[in-house]
């Protein structure tokens, strides 16, 4: 599904030329769960975005779903995203001014889907993270873990076929965190490849695959016991 | 996906400071609504007549003219379709009575029969062509002829004017609508003046300006060939040595009321340059409040970049973005259009007590009004959503979520300038009101005024009465409140008469023109007159009452004599050799007119034709004192009641036009400064906000609260300060061509700007300094917890 090769970013500023990945190759196939780890600054999030088709890589290629998507105009990546790619982020990024209905509501919403399905689907979607007693509140009316459960909520309503997902642990307490895993591992489950950068080894066990980077580098790789679905 | 939108706006509204957003707007929508429809009244003056294109008015440096005009003008000039005169005793104010009920009336026009022809009054009772033929006939609108004969039908009733002529009531008009140059009551047959010449004393002459005239013209284009044509009408009429008599000149009669002033209007006219000072005073608190919308939407925009993002996130593609911008500013404007259509509703009645109009909220709905407030409302709507529509949907989600960059730094000189603007406007106009309330303290402090008293004015309108008027005198002076008593043709504040003189065997070819009132004994003493050379009117000289002259200080320079001591003892006689006498004294100046003009030469003599009684009294007790003097007064007169004004308000009444601009500047300039603190307000709250980490820190390595404060405020001031040194400049060229509308008038001070400048800038600071107290008294650990 993913395959990007000799992935490379450099962020400029006038002075100071930083390498934020560096030669980077990857494979993911469709209904994998892999967890990328590493210290901070490592590149772990400016994967993520180069994956999540937020930002373009500065050199190599990246295949997604049989496209080669790394010239994309933001224009051709927002339209591709759509659907495709659902984002769990740490601080949860809910919008404050919508309820928690609205908020799952809203990818399909952009996706122009006719209202009865996705009156259906959002509440199925509720249902499914458990949250459906709280749709009509607001993000500020929930716990963290709650909020957590409607941004997976809001990730996973369309159906996507790539979840990624940036700490989502990283804001909860153990309990919450633990929820907030197996929902996701529940989603993997359902088809959904997950790609999830963690400082937490112990979210990292949910995976199928572990990506130790550093300074940009892939180091290593470690594949678990758990084997997926589709393999 | 529109209601998504509509909700996230009605949901930021409640949460944010867009109430103050829309509040502003509406406020400056309102005020303009308001100067439009006083701007669209000054313009729309006389224009309901149907022929109001066609028709002008014959004039020279004088609104009236000879009577004979209008009727030999018809009759020659084929242009001229029809031609009527006016008459209107503006001096006086006859009693009308009808049995018991009588009035002071002052609005009656002796009109031509043809006025129907001419002007659209539509006639209700009686016939437009006969109505006013006969001498003695009278026409009476609405609501005098209701005040009158309540619900009897007046046609054929008799109305008797000042106890001598007997009226017949033969025809009903429609009240005079409330945009024209000329308003009556009361309509009297012209004819009636020709019966009447020699009661009157005013003969109906080519020379006696008596007649407004009027001509209907077949073709509006005849107007400047029939205009160049008057000298050789004249010459035909009068003889060659008329020929540079007068500049007679034909005026549309649509440009009389913004743009006549000539001696002998009909009603003091409007201002043309007042229409164009509120428009555009109206134009800036329409900027300034549409900027303060636009900055505000801007600045709050960019605490919404997250939510750009995440809707990025999830798929919104910026079309997508831009509408959902665009739809939200465009409801808030709409919104803000709603209510100031509202407000300025709610306002209208004290704006037409302050504007001194009688409008109606009508005007908005029709015509190009409402056009127009749909085009500020899509504008502003437009305007204030484009820059987050445009510049927020184009960043790129993985900045702002990082919330490393701030985005709103984009829209900051916009907001710096929309700032200096509007604090540049706000001082002008603070400026502006406090220069005129300046002149109209300066024009009141020189008209004629006793300290602690007051001078009461009594028209004398009893004609049978006037050879009593010493034993009245005498009478009113037993009262212990009254200081002194004077009767005299005119008071100062009214018109007086003017004459050429010249000295006794001097060149009558080059009179001095000088104003010439008949006064008593007891003028001088009653208004405070001080001499400057000489002696007063005494009663021990008896030949003062034939020959002696009282001038003031202009006239003996006018005369030639620039000391008054060499003025004393020369020998003064009118141009046509009558009336020579000996100035026996000089008055010092003083001014007898409004600040408008420059004082005119004056001479005072003892043959008054008594009008008025002027009464000067102490002030307290003022109420008893004037019930005191009623008594007294009926006691002589008792057909006519005691009318009287203050000669203060007399002279007030003259500086209306300027009193009702300065109010009304004050209030826009108020309302200006509110509208801009608003928005300096919602600047500051979100300057304070962008700003919370870098106070957090700050406070963090010791910053006092002082300090923070002084951070936050600097910019704004700076900017406040730069606005100063746009408006002084402006509001300096501007006033001073105000001031040159006035002969006497005060110098600007740098005074003023210093108290304007340092006005906005305290108003300023208190509203930067609320949010910035508050900000630099925030938790550091709060503001850095985000991090």
């Amino acid at each position: 599904m993913i395959k990007a090769d000799h992935l490379k970013k450099v962020y400029r500023t006038d002075e100071v030329e930083t390498t934020a990945l560096n030669n980077v190759n990857l494979e993911i196939e469709a209904g994998e769960f892999v967890s990328v780890m590493g210290p901070s600054g490592c590149g772990k999030s400016t994967l993520l975005n180069i994956l999540g088709l937020l930002d373009n890589p500065s050199g190599g290629t990246y295949n997604f779903l049989g496209h080669d998507v790394a010239g994309y105009s933001e224009r051709q990546r927002a339209q591709f995203r759509k659907g495709n790619i659902g984002f769990v982020f740490q601080s949860f990024n809910l919008i404050d001014e919508l309820t928690v209905y609205e908020n799952v509501e809203l990818p399909l919403l952009y996706l122009g889907m006719a209202s009865a399905e996705r009156v259906r689907r959002v509440e199925e979607t509720l249902e499914r993270v458990n949250i459906m007693h709280r749709k009509d509140h607001f993000p500020q009316q929930l716990s963290g873990g709650q909020q957590q459960r409607v941004a997976v909520a809001r990730a996973v309503v369309a159906s996507p076929k790539l979840i990624l997902a940036d700490e989502p642990t990283g804001n909860l307490d153990s309990t919450n965190g633990e929820e907030v895993m197996q929902l996701l591992t529940e989603m993997n489950e359902a088809g959904a490849a997950i790609v999830m950068v963690t400082h937490s080894p112990a979210d990292a066990e949910y995976s199928h695959r572990i990506i130790h980077l550093f300074d940009g580098h892939i180091v290593t790789e470690n594949f678990l016991e758990r084997k997926y679905a589709h393999a | 996906m529109l209601k998504n939108y509509f909700k996230i706006a009605l949901r930021n509204f409640k949460k944010g400071h867009a109430y103050i957003n829309v509040a502003g707007l509406a406020v400056g929508m309102a005020c303009c609504v308001l100067i439009a429809l006083f701007v669209r009244d000054e313009l729309s003056y006389d224009r309901y007549h149907e022929n109001a294109e066609r028709i002008v008015r014959l004039v020279e440096e004088r609104a009236r003219v000879g009577a004979p005009f209008a009727p030999v003008m018809q009759a020659e000039f084929p242009e001229v379709e029809q031609a009527v005169r006016l008459h209107h005793m503006f001096w006086s104010t006859p009693l009308l009575t009808v049995g018991e009920r009588g009035f002071y009336e002052g609005r009656i026009f002796f009109a031509d029969s043809n006025l129907f022809a001419v002007f659209s009054f539509r006639l209700l009772r009686g016939d437009p062509k006969t109505a006013l033929a006969a001498p003695f006939s009278m026409i009476l609108t609405e609501t005098t002829a209701a005040k009158y004969f309540g619900d009897a039908d007046p046609i054929g009733q008799i109305i008797t004017y000042d106890d001598i002529h007997e009226y017949t009531v033969t025809g009903i008009v429609e009240d005079t609508p409330p945009n024209s140059h000329f308003r009556f009551d009361f309509l009297a047959s012209f004819s009636t003046l020709y019966a009447n010449e020699e009661f009157w004393g005013m003969p109906l002459t080519w020379t006696n300006p008596t007649a407004i005239t009027y001509l209907l013209l077949r073709d509006p284009g005849a107007a400047e060939a029939l205009e160049a044509a008057i000298p050789d009408f004249i010459v035909r009429h009068r003889g060659e040595e008329f020929r540079d008599w007068r500049t007679f000149r034909l005026q549309p009669l649509t440009d009389i009321h913004l743009k006549s002033k000539l001696r002998f209007e009909t009603e003091p006219n409007g201002d043309i340059a007042y229409v164009y000072i509120f428009a555009l005073i109206g134009l800036a608190v329409l900027l300034i409040a549409c900027s303060n919308f636009i900055n505000l939407t801007t600045a709050r925009s960019a605490e919404r970049a997250r939510e750009v993002g995440l809707r990025k996130v999830v798929g919104a593609h910026r079309g997508q973005l831009i509408r959902q911008f665009l739809s939200e500013s465009m409801l808030m404007s709409v919104l803000a259009g709603a209510l100031a259509v509202a407000l300025a509703g709610l306002a209208l009645p004290v704006f037409n007590t302050l504007a001194g109009k009688a409008l109606t909220m009508d005007a908005v709905v029709s015509g190009g009004m409402l056009a127009g407030l749909i085009g500020v409302v899509l504008f502003v709507g437009v305007a204030a959503g484009s820059y987050p529509a445009f510049v927020l949907a184009r960043f790129r989600p993985v900045t702002v979520l990082k919330g490393a960059a701030t985005p709103a730094t984009g829209g900051a000189m916009l907001r710096k300038g929309l700032v200096l603007f509007q604090f540049a406007v706000s001082m002008v106009l603070i400026a502006g009101t406090a220069i005129v309330y300046e002149q109209l303290a300066f024009m009141q402090s020189r008209t004629l005024h006793v300290d602690d008293e007051q001078i009461v004015v009594a028209p004398m309108l009893d004609r049978s009465f006037r050879p009593q008027v010493e034993t009245l005198k005498e009478a009113l002076m037993q009262h212990p409140q009254v200081v002194a008593v004077s009767g005299s043709h005119r008071v100062p504040g009214q018109l007086m008469n003017g004459f050429g003189y010249v000295v006794e065997g001097g060149d009558r070819e080059d009179p001095v023109s000088v104003r010439d009132v008949g006064v008593d004994h007891d003028f001088t003493k009653t208004f405070g007159l001080e001499l400057a050379a000489g002696r007063g009117f005494s009663r021990e000289i008896v030949t003062d009452e034939t020959d002696a002259y009282l001038i003031n200080e202009t006239a003996a320079q006018a005369f030639g004599w620039m000391d008054p001591e060499d003025a004393v003892g020369q020998r003064i006689e009118r141009v046509d050799g009558a009336q020579p006498g000996v100035v026996v004294g000089v008055v010092e100046d003083f001014h007898y007119l409004s600040l408008h003009h420059p004082i005119e030469p004056l001479v005072m003599h003892l043959r008054p034709f008594v009008m008025n009684l002027a009464i000067r009294v102490r002030a307290d007790d003022l109420p008893a004192t004037l019930a005191s003097l009623e008594r007294t007064w009926q006691q002589f007169t008792p057909a006519f009641p005691f009318d009287y004004y203050f000669l203060d308000d007399a002279f007030d009444s003259r500086y209306r036009a300027e009193k009702r601009a300065g109010q009304l500047v004050g209030y826009f300039a108020l309302l200006a400064i509110f509208i801009a603190c608003l928005g300096l307000f919602g600047l500051a709250a979100f300057s304070a906000a962008q700003r919370t980490k870098e106070i957090g820190v700050r406070k963090v390595l010791g910053a006092t609260v002082g300090g923070l404060v002084v951070l936050l405020s600097r910019e704004f001031v700076r900017l406040v300060g730069l606005a100063f040194v746009l408006a002084v400049p402006l509001a300096y060229v501007a006033m001073s061509r105000w001031l040159d509308g006035f002969a006497y008038r005060v110098e600007i001070s740098w005074g003023i700007f210093l108290m304007v400048g340092s006005l906005t800038l305290a108003i300023a600071l208190v509203t930067v300094s609320y949010q910035a107290v508050k900000a630099a008294l925030a938790d550091p650990v709060e503001s850095l917890r985000y991090e």
